[in-house]
């Protein structure tokens, strides 16, 4: 038996039973996570079952024996395993904020039998309704579901991502093997094992972005004689289409990256006839794709400029305030409770990136004239992720990391075939080899790690113990038993004032509508005042048809996670010390316009009768300051 | 090196595009999908209409597109091929779903089976027409290359087992492994009107009030409870001792008369643990009376 065949049947073993046992390990993690303290246990035994699986799938993808179709297999194995986490976390029923967002509506959707219904937690998602029409149209066809169809939807979604980011880079660089390495980076990015996992817009319209990339570069490297070029062209155009359709950040950065591809084919258009044809189909595609979202803007979803620009606006200024000493950076990690193993990965990425990218854009740049004017576009997309780092440092760091899944794709273009590069040249000889894989698995595995600790934090991570306005950990059955007995008893779409995270059950599983707190609706301060609230606000919720408050008394003896009560408007957003006064809670049963018809340990849900904020009731108890008819009477 | 000065085009220069045929007839496959989509419609919801309908569902639309513009000939690459069928279904759906929205007809199952059957007829068409008009073969967008050949199936049953041995671990850890225990609850709550009454209730003063309400014990094990009700102050019906089985629901009500003087008076129903007597949860309720001199 040759060593060949030997190094090939290990390979062949040991990825498949790296993947088993590290499911096994997944499934154990989740399981201590959910019945033990919280520690560094899950973390410990988490980390060890991802390594278990995917090291010898980097090992051999990264290695020179392995056949395209293994390659392939193998990227199809990691993006499939890649799901697991997100799965274990939620198994049964969707869990975090955005996703119960697109579940209700997706679902409303199917019920309904049209797009752009309202949305009662997250708006913008009415005007972009891609992923709710898909959900709909194949729960329609299969009887199945709709966390069913979504689960299913997002296991294809990954595997789908990784297979396009391999064949994109196999095309530019006509290397399996750096298609393989390229899917495994372009895995690492921070979203790709939690935040894309989750049944929302993003995890859908993200995968149309990847593959609109590879029919541009199919079109740009296709033969101009067969036709294939065209074709390439219109698949695209159907693929930014439907990106435009499903999600408006996504829509976006596919422009953006489709600009930078035609400002390289355009710095290579002088070539040749060709090189010129290639680089007018680029910029054909790219206006068109531009003034596809734009109108989608303009006709369909004006609201996105005002819903997406404060983000920008905002990171920019505490950029600037960053660099003028006015503020000073935001801790990264403060009152984290993930490991210092994963916050040291997560301060090592960005420079080991910015050290490879750097030796990677030197050689680039040094056989600039063999280089692709595709790979050129797509590493100047990539590049956007260091000009998002200092982002990291404000209060908008969401923005930065949530760019990452797209600016990772140009990344994986530049690295991978470096990375093939630099391991051909040390393949000679077995010792050089394993050193060479050794250092191109620590670089792999720092930047999974680091970019994991990144993204989500422990409460989205893993199961545990109840964790005020977490979203997950806050989300009990208690407050879903409630959202339902609302839904049950007193039926859907009713007007009810809310804070954050009790809303996120009622709109969802309670199906009803929600207050959205602003100034001109301050609703905070029924839950913050141990006072009568504004005349203001009792005239607005009057006016508005609000009928029902709904109260989580956890809110009064926690800070909240995210950092808000209700919205980011708040009084003390942020910034709070302490909990509202109990007397703030107290005030509830002695106000008459409040009849409370559902409690629990933790909940309570009143009725709202505003003609009796002016009545006195016969007995009143020393909180006259609360009973303005009784004021008035004495 | 992975770069070089080389013009590159697909399919590489040296390799035939329909070495093999082994991907015959795709418009056969494609109607056969489209008539199992159709049919299993007739199926009642159940695993089996999911079985029948689901492979079909996702890469019928996405083939036929493929197909239309006359890409499924020759030899094609099948994981990326299926893979860009799938996707080009799930971008099909979306943008399909829109059109049939702006024309005014309803999402529904048969709106969803005719769309894409009357996709596919529009790219057999399409095909027959490209066919006819370009006398010679389009080559795959996505060609197989030769290595291929090596060892394709193996991995792909390769991936199929690992997918299946892992499917089996992770059902195997959900159900086996120890669970998180949901911290236990109860609910008390008003049933009948007096949940649903979009005001204060208005009674007759001196008369007899009832107060429907319910007690839904969400623990693990059979709770004993208390309720007191207690109207302005003073006791308003005798304590209640109930006691309810797990996950299991207690309706009854509450009665007492309304002889206070004044109009508006606070009913408070108190759930206690009939153990430690302390409180569980508790029910406000505000009484308007229709006495003279109340306001109406």
């Amino acid at each position: 038996m040759t060593w060949q065949r030997r190094v090939f049947r290990t390979s062949f073993a040991s990825s498949a039973l790296g993947l088993v046992i590290g499911s096994g390990l997944l499934c154990l993690s989740y399981s201590v996570a959910a019945t033990q303290k919280p520690g560094q246990l899950e973390f410990a035994i988490f980390w060890f079952g991802e390594l278990v699986a995917l090291v010898p799938l980097m090992l051999r993808l990264a290695g020179p024996s392995a056949a395209r179709s293994e390659r392939l297999a193998l990227v199809t194995a990691a993006g499939l395993f890649a799901f697991v986490p997100k799965f274990l976390r939620d198994p049964t029923s969707p869990l975090y904020h955005d996703e119960l967002g697109h579940w209700r509506q997706a679902d409303a959707v199917f019920h309904a039998g049209h797009a752009f219904l309202p949305n009662a937690l997250i708006h913008i998602i009415t005007y972009f309704p891609g992923l709710e029409l898909l959900t709909a149209s194949l729960r329609n066809v299969t009887g199945l579901s709709t966390f069913q169809v979504g689960e299913m939807l997002l296991w294809l979604l990954h595997v789908i991502a990784l297979i396009g980011v391999f064949v994109l880079i196999e095309r530019l660089t006509r290397s399996a093997r750096a298609g393989g390495l390229g899917a495994l980076i372009y895995a690492a990015n921070p979203s790709f094992m939690f935040f894309n996992s989750q049944f929302s817009y993003e995890s859908l319209a993200i995968v149309f972005f990847i593959w609109a990339l590879v029919c541009v570069v199919g079109a740009q490297t296709a033969a101009q004689t067969n036709g294939s070029r065209w074709r390439w062209a219109l698949l695209g155009l159907v693929m930014a289409c439907a990106c435009v359709v499903t999600h408006h950040l996504s829509s976006y950065a596919l422009v953006a990256a489709l600009a930078c591809l035609s400002l390289g084919a355009m710095w290579r258009r002088r070539r040749t006839l060709d090189a010129r044809r290639r680089a007018r189909l680029t910029w054909a595609f790219t206006l068109v794709s531009a003034a596809i979202a734009g109108a989608w803007v303009v006709l369909v979803a004006p609201g996105t400029i005002g819903y997406l620009s404060p983000y920008p606006s905002h990171a920019i200024t505490e950029v600037l305030a960053l660099l003028s000493h006015h503020s000073s950076p935001r801790q990264l990690f403060r009152g984290s409770s993930v490991p210092a193993y994963e916050r040291v990965a997560a301060f090592l990425t960005p420079p080991l990136l910015a050290g490879l990218v750097g030796l990677s854009l030197w050689r680039m740049v040094r056989n600039h004239r063999s280089q692709r004017a595709s790979v050129l576009g797509l590493a100047a997309f990539g590049l956007f992720y260091f000009a998002s780092l200092p982002v990291m440092l404000t209060g908008e760091s969401q923005g930065a990391t949530r760019s990452w899944a797209f600016s990772y794709l140009g990344l994986s273009v530049i690295l991978a075939p470096f990375a093939v590069v630099v391991l051909r040249r040390f393949d000679l000889t077995f010792f050089r080899r394993i050193a060479a894989l050794a250092a191109t698995l620590g670089v792999l595995v720092v930047m999974l790690v680091g970019n994991v600790s990144l993204d989500v934090n422990a409460a989205y991570r893993f199961p545990g113990p109840y964790v005020y306005d977490s979203d997950t950990r806050s989300l009990t059955p208690e407050l879903q038993s409630a959202a339902n007995w609302l839904r049950e008893y007193v039926g859907p779409n009713q007007n009810v004032v809310t804070d954050r995270d009790t809303g996120v059950a009622l709109g969802t599983f309670g199906q009803q509508n929600l207050a959205t707190a602003w100034a001109g609706l301050p609703t905070w301060q029924l839950y913050f005042s141990s006072g009568l609230p504004s005349q203001h606000l009792l005239s607005a919720l009057r006016g508005q048809g609000y009928r029902y408050l709904v109260v989580d008394t956890e809110m009064y003896h926690n800070l909240p996670e995210v950092g808000v009560y209700v919205e980011p408007d708040e009084p003390g957003a942020f910034a709070r010390a302490h909990p509202p006064s109990l007397s703030a809670l107290a005030k509830f049963a002695s106000l008459p316009w409040l009849t409370e018809i559902f409690s629990t340990q933790h909940l309570r849900i009143y009725r709202f009768d505003f003609s009796q904020v002016d009545a006195c009731p016969a007995v009143t108890n020393p909180t006259l300051s609360l009973l303005p008819g009784c004021r008035a009477k004495q | 090196m992975p770069c070089s000065n080389k013009p590159y085009t697909f399919p590489p220069a040296g390799l035939p595009s329909e070495a093999v045929m082994v991907y015959r007839r795709p418009a056969t496959w494609l109607l056969i999908g489209a008539a199992l989509l159709t049919c299993g419609q007739f199926v009642p919801e159940t695993v089996a209409r999911a079985v029948i309908v689901l492979i079909p569902a996702l890469l019928l639309p996405g083939a036929s597109l493929l197909l239309g513009l006359g890409l499924l000939r020759g030899r094609w690459d099948p994981v990326p091929t299926l893979a860009l069928c799938a996707i080009t279904s799930f971008a099909f759906y979306p943008l399909a779903g829109l059109l049939i929205n702006a024309a005014g007809i309803r999402l529904s199952t048969l709106s969803v089976s005719v769309e894409v059957d009357i996709f596919l007829m529009l790219m057999l068409g399409l095909r027959s027409a490209i066919g006819v008009r370009q006398n010679r073969r389009s080559a795959p967008l996505l060609p197989a290359l030769q290595s291929d050949n090596q060892g394709g199936l193996l991995w792909a049953g390769w991936l199929a087992g690992v997918a299946v041995a892992c499917a089996i671990v992770l059902v195997a850890g959900l159900l086996l492994l120890p669970k998180q225990t949901p911290s236990p609850f109860t609910e008390f709550y008003f049933t009948g009107v007096t949940a649903r009454l979009s005001g204060t209730i208005t009674t007759s003063g001196g008369g007899h009030f009832v107060a429907p309400v319910a007690v839904r014990n969400q623990s693990t094990k059979t709770e004993d409870y208390v309720i007191k009700a207690v109207l302005d102050g003073a006791i308003f019906a005798p304590d209640r001792l109930i006691s309810i089985p797990k996950s299991r629901t207690w309706t009854g009500s509450i009665g007492g008369f309304l002889d206070q003087p004044g109009c508006l008076h606070q009913l408070v129903i108190t759930l206690l643990n009939r153990s430690n007597q302390s409180e569980v949860s508790s029910l406000d309720l505000w009484l308007r009376t229709s006495a003279p001199g109340c306001p109406k």
